[in-house]
């Protein structure tokens, strides 16, 4: 793995509270949880850019609809 | 992106000795597109070989056909990570995994994230059903460990998960997971094709990386 750098991040209570929750339900650390949320923000932010959309399925409802990301 | 290579040891078969080799941790183009062009015709020949000889075809290693430079459109994506050990100038062995996109399934560890093999290989000359007197041993525990070691890496304390290739005879791949990596088949999780999925659980990790049968 390459170099690590370190930073120092500030969140409001809310914040800290959903990073503890998925920290918790995943088993993995807040560093690991707001790593993989920035690899899957790159690789969607990577498909917007090229002009595709992000589409949210729900399987039984039949319902699909649009997610929209900044 | 590729990182510069980590010197790890290998056994050479044919000299009796354990050699250094180099650890890929991320894989170029050309280096695909040279493996599979050194591999695939000597999976080939063996493979009509081992025909030749009244091998049934179910008893021929089932990853034969794989084009890894099919793979290469997928190289940069960080959700994927590419691996290759090279000795002598030569890939021994290759491996693809998915960082993302996996949760576990066996109940102890239901739903946590883990690393999936995607694709694992050997190069044909370090099997024993392709070659009589394979070169260098060890490669596909090599591949695996490297797997786990990303697990720590990630966080996901371990867990791994696979499809496997059939064959559940010694020395074949669904033995290798099960014997070899200590991994846990769930019979329930076969995919379409009806390969059989295997998990290591963390405590087992730490089993095969402190034990590690090659």
């Amino acid at each position: 793995m390459a170099d690590k750098r370190t930073m120092t991040l500030n969140l409001n209570d809310d914040e800290m509270d959903a990073l503890d929750a998925l920290s918790s339900r995943y088993d993995m650390s807040k560093t690991a949880i707001i790593r993989k949320a920035l690899r899957m923000y790159q690789v969607i932010d990577t498909r917007l850019q090229r002009g595709e959309k992000l589409f949210m399925e729900d399987e039984i409802e039949k319902k699909k609809s649009e997610l929209l990301v900044l | 992106m590729t990182n510069g290579p980590i010197t790890i040891r290998i056994f050479d078969l044919h000299k009796g000795v354990v050699v250094d080799a180099s650890l890929h941790k991320g894989l170029t183009e050309e280096q695909i597109r040279r493996a599979q062009a050194e591999w695939e015709p000597i999976r080939k020949e063996s493979i009509a070989r081992l025909r030749d000889q009244g091998h049934p075809l179910e008893e021929l290693p089932k990853h034969w056909g794989w084009d890894w430079t099919r793979k290469i459109s997928r190289l940069g994506n960080p959700l994927l990570g590419f691996y290759g050990i090279e000795c002598e100038g030569k890939m021994q062995g290759l491996l693809e995994v998915a960082k993302e996109g996996h949760l576990a399934k066996l109940p102890v560890q239901k739903g946590k994230p883990l690393i999936y093999v995607k694709y694992v290989e050997t190069a044909p000359w370090n099997i024993k059903l392709l070659a009589p007197k394979p070169h260098y041993g060890g490669i596909g525990s090599q591949l695996m460990r490297i797997a786990v070691e990303l697990s720590l890496t990630e966080d996901c304390k371990g867990r791994v998960g696979l499809h496997s290739l059939p064959g559940d005879k010694k020395g074949e791949p669904e033995w290798f997971y099960q014997h070899v990596c200590y991994m846990e088949p769930i019979e329930a999780e076969r995919d379409g094709e009806g390969l059989l999925y295997f998990e290591l659980t963390k405590e087992k990790a730490d089993e095969f990386l402190k034990g590690g049968k090659s």
